[in-house]
């Protein structure tokens, strides 16, 4: 399935100061048969490194095969060629040590907020009895606490989205994936909801995955941003977003904030 | 945090709704009955033909005062009808549902298994009924095969259309958590289908009395299909009416206990029927 013989494997290790990258991509393409036996090329020779602790967002147009780079790293496709490295080994299969954030929330109607929460250790049958105090914990960190008990059609898109995060916190995966996890809120609700995450992510230093389209939410939560063109997904730009650890929601409402955001925008709109 | 103030949906006073819908029931079916009366009084048109509400009542009350008990008594008849109706939409359940899971497991098995039920479900299973007579004789088990085959296809149907109906996204978050093909069953798959289940078993309980019936018309010996039957022969046309009444009432409340039953498991699916009784 993998061909990566002619490709040298020793020194593409890009040498950095957080050590070893959670997740590293040499050289990844991933090519999808449809049923019609077209071939989509959806991402083409990306190479890109996760350091430990970094929030690193990535922004494109839909369909530039951001979402194909997130299923990778989940292991649920493989790639056509190149390489996979978590913690600097190859693994194969679905990967179970990480926590996803859809856009859609996954909870299930059935289920209470603390019991959607809680699916993970289900799951993976971990003991009720030690994830449930630190799912409440978690719970009442994103504002949640008193709804343990409500179904989510009780719940607000903002609310759901909090569930799903909590419960993809739950694990205390080594990474984090969030695929828009904000995309099919308000505006409004979409701002606070960066300014927790942030706030959960200092907190915490979990190492974050998020795509978005959003360019203002990727410049907002990042510490680092890719831009991804569409057809074949290209990594176009990489860019540290330097506006300090502390951010609140007036940053977005200064010079340097708009300055990055330009540049991003005109990243993306020249292809 | 601000966001703590976002509304949450409250569920409306349900006691008021409940007595409101009753209300309305009893002035509605009242108004039915009163007009029912009227226009026979007006048109003039033979009780031989269609029956007054008055003379329903009254053969109803015949029948159940003169015989409450005993072969030929409503009692009776409403038992054998039932005791196989809902032995056959048991059975019919349970098979049905099992079916189901057997073939959402595999689009092999279901491609090659479903032109054969859609082809059989084509046929009007009640064409079978005189066959059944035949082969099983005029008893209960002829009635509960027939409301069996009746009320299979269904609770099939739906339940197929229920374990399909999960959403790719949600089985797709499960494979990330690494979840095994049981756990996707057991904690997705089938929670998800019992809307599904519940609306085959609504449509199932219908037709398993209806098989019933049928059965009973074509050769039963007791049940309420041979009370319609025996009346109909003595041109009593009360007495099929107040039969009617007994299988409505009855009817009703297995369908509300049914009803009852899905409130209570698939809860979270509610607003789509809650119209229905």
């Amino acid at each position: 399935m993998t061909d990566f013989a002619d490709r040298p494997t020793a020194g593409t290790q890009t040498e950095s100061p957080g050590g070893v990258p959670v997740v590293e991509f040499q050289g990844v393409s991933k090519t999808f048969t449809t049923r019609s036996g077209e071939s989509i090329e959806a991402l083409r020779d990306v190479d890109l490194s996760v350091q430990p602790g970094e929030l690193l967002t990535i922004v494109g147009v839909s369909g530039c095969g951001k979402s194909t780079l997130l299923r990778l790293v989940a292991g649920l496709v493989q790639p056509t060629s190149g390489r996979l490295l978590y913690e600097g080994e190859e693994r194969t299969g679905a990967r179970d040590d990480l926590g996803v954030v859809f856009q859609e929330s996954v909870l299930f109607p059935w289920r209470t907020v603390l019991d959607n929460a809680l699916v993970p250790a289900v799951i993976k049958r971990a003991r009720r009895a030690e994830v449930e105090p630190r799912v409440r914990q978690l719970l009442a960190d994103v504002g949640l606490s008193g709804f343990e008990k409500k179904y989510p059609f009780e719940l607000s898109g903002g609310m759901k989205q909090r569930t799903a995060l909590v419960a993809a916190l739950s694990t205390e995966p080594s990474v984090l994936l969030m695929d828009e996890p904000f995309g099919a809120l308000d505006a409004m609700t979409r701002e606070q909801m960066n300014v927790d995450l942030r706030r959960l992510w200092q907190e915490r230093s979990n190492t974050i995955i998020l795509i978005t389209h959003d360019v203002a939410e990727a410049v907002f939560l990042g510490t680092r941003a890719l831009v991804m063109t569409p057809r074949p997904g290209r990594i176009k730009a990489d860019m540290e977003i330097d506006l300090g650890a502390e951010r609140d929601i007036s940053l977005l409402g200064t010079a340097e904030f708009a300055t990055l955001t330009g540049k991003v925008r005109r990243e993306l709109d020249m292809n | 945090m601000a966001s703590l103030v976002e509304t949450s949906r409250t569920t409306p006073p349900r006691t008021r709704d409940i007595a409101r819908n009753a209300g309305l029931f009893l002035v509605t079916f009242a108004v039915f009955v009163a007009a029912w009366e009227g226009f026979l009084r007006v048109l003039d048109i033979s009780a031989i033909l269609v029956p007054s509400p008055s003379s329903v009542v009254g053969a109803l009350h015949t029948s159940l005062t003169t015989r409450p008990t005993g072969p030929g008594s409503y009692l009776s008849g409403a038992v054998s009808t039932y005791a196989a109706a809902i032995s056959g939409f048991a059975i019919a359940s349970v098979a049905g549902v099992l079916v189901a899971i057997v073939l959402a497991q595999s689009l092999t098995l279901e491609r090659i298994l479903v032109p054969y039920i859609v082809g059989f479900q084509t046929l009007p299973r009640i064409a079978i009924a005189p066959l059944f007579i035949i082969w099983f004789g005029n008893e209960t088990e002829s009635k509960i095969i027939l409301a069996t085959l009746v009320a299979f296809f269904p609770v099939l149907m739906n339940s197929l259309a229920g374990f399909k109906s999960t959403p790719p996204e949600r089985i797709e978050y499960l494979r990330t958590l690494g979840a095994t093909r049981l756990q996707l069953f057991w904690r997705l798959q089938l929670p998800g289908a019992t809307p599904y289940v519940f609306a085959g078993l609504e449509v199932a309980l219908v037709f398993a009395i209806l098989g019933v019936i049928v059965s009973e018309f074509v050769g039963g010996r007791r049940g309420l299909g041979v009370l319609i039957l025996q009346s109909h022969y003595s041109i009593d046309v009360a007495g099929v009416f107040s039969v009617f009444v007994i299988l409505i009432v009855i009817g009703l409340t297995l369908r509300m206990l049914l009803v009852g039953a899905r409130k209570r498991v698939a809860f979270w699916a509610e607003g789509e029927d809650s119209a229905a009784l």
